[in-house]
Formats: structure tokens, C-alpha cells, sequence
């Protein structure tokens, strides 16, 4: 699968909700650990259903862990502003 | 690694397995003579490949049956459907070649054992080609 463009902050965002792990994120997400770490690393792009599920999990908006074609940190700090 | 990934390993080592005792065993001629033909290494090799597939799946659900449970998410059958598609690409390859020796004076049981092992090489190519894109993630 060629690199996507979407980026994310799970990495971060698991760092945030107390250093939540790659497995229970996915049984959260409903998907595996092995896709978890593939969105992670940019390797793959998940469908709607699941980004919506993954953001859920954390309980904050889609745009806070995916954004497209741009440093993810730029977007989350634009997302703060606007509040 | 998942179970998806250990399962696909199973299968390609009993698909190997089989494939090897059909073609050590098969007459490797475009005109076989009919009456020397024997279905003998076909079974052994069918048994092999039951034998693998069912002790090897036993093994991997015994030591993490939770994993086993999980259904495949949209990833892995995504990737699976890749797989399948370049599986296909090589049966249909290993069906033009059974085609073409035809012309080449291949007689009905010889075009008949390379059909089977088209199908046979294209399972691995399936089993092969998952592994290969489970792992590159």
C-alpha cells in the first residue's frame, strides 16, 4: 500500500488518555491491533465508520486525530483556536 | 503476528506440501499414457493437506483462542482481496499455458494436470501474497 496522506495523532492521543494501548484502542475501534498500528503509521487509511469509531474512543471530533495532507499539530492547534 | 497471518501460513505450507506430492508424482509429459495414471498421489497429497490444515489451525486457536474469534476487520479483507486478485492473475497465466501445449499435441489428462496445477500454484500465489501484504502492513 503506497504511504497515504492522511495523518493522525493517535500516537499522541493514546499518550493522552493514559498511555491507552494499540489493543485497546482496536477492541474499542472494533478492528484489530495489527490495523490500529497500520493507521498509526500512516500505512493505511481507514474507512468513515472506523475513524468515526476511533475518535469516539477518545471522545473528541474527527478532525482532532485525522487530518489530510498537512502536519496533524498544525491542525489541532487551528481546531484550539477556534474555540 | 495475528492469527489471520498465522492462518495464511498453515495454509501455504499445506498447499506446498500438496502441490509437491502431485507434481514428484505426476508424469511429467504432454501425452500421459491414461493407464498409468493413478489417483494414489493426488489422495496422499489431499490428506496431507487436511492433516496440516486441521492440526495447524488446532495448535494456533488452542494458544490464543481470543484472537481466533476476532472477524476479519475491513483491513484484512481488503488486503485478502488484493491477494486473491493476483492469485487470480496467476491461474489465469497457468490456464492459457494448459490452452496453448494443447497445440502443441498435449492430449485431454495432459492438459487436465496442468489445469490442477495451475489452481494449485495460484492457492499458493493466494497464501504467499497475503503474508507478503499482512507483513508490509
Amino acid at each position: 500500500m503506497p504511504p497515504t496522506k492522511v495523518t493522525n495523532n493517535i500516537r499522541r492521543l493514546r499518550f493522552d488518555h493514559g498511555e491507552m494501548t494499540q489493543l485497546e484502542l482496536a477492541q474499542q475501534a472494533g478492528v484489530t491491533r495489527q490495523t490500529i498500528n497500520a493507521i498509526e503509521l500512516g500505512k493505511y487509511s481507514p474507512s468513515l465508520d472506523v475513524a468515526f469509531r476511533i475518535a469516539a474512543a477518545f471522545g473528541v471530533a474527527l478532525e482532532e486525530v485525522f487530518s489530510y495532507g498537512e502536519d496533524p499539530e498544525a491542525n489541532r492547534s487551528r481546531s484550539r483556536h477556534r474555540q | 503476528m495475528s492469527f489471520r497471518e498465522k492462518s495464511a501460513w498453515i495454509s501455504l505450507i499445506a498447499f506446498v506440501l500438496l502441490t509437491g506430492a502431485f507434481a514428484v508424482h505426476t508424469p511429467w509429459t504432454l501425452r500421459p499414457d491414461p493407464t498409468q495414471l493413478t489417483l494414489y498421489p493426488l489422495l496422499l497429497g489431499l490428506a496431507l493437506l487436511i492433516v496440516v490444515e486441521v492440526v495447524g489451525h488446532a495448535i494456533v486457536i488452542a494458544r490464543s483462542p481470543k484472537d481466533a474469534l476476532t472477524p476479519k476487520d475491513e483491513r484484512e479483507r481488503f488486503l485478502d482481496l488484493k491477494a486473491l486478485r493476483f492469485a487470480f492473475y496467476v491461474l489465469i497465466a497457468g490456464n492459457a499455458l494448459a490452452i496453448l501445449l494443447v497445440h502443441h499435441g498435449a492430449n485431454g489428462f495432459g492438459m487436465a494436470f496442468l489445469v490442477l496445477f495451475a489452481v494449485a500454484v495460484a492457492l499458493i500465489a493466494n497464501y504467499a501474497a497475503r503474508i507478503y501484504f499482512y507483513r508490509r502492513g
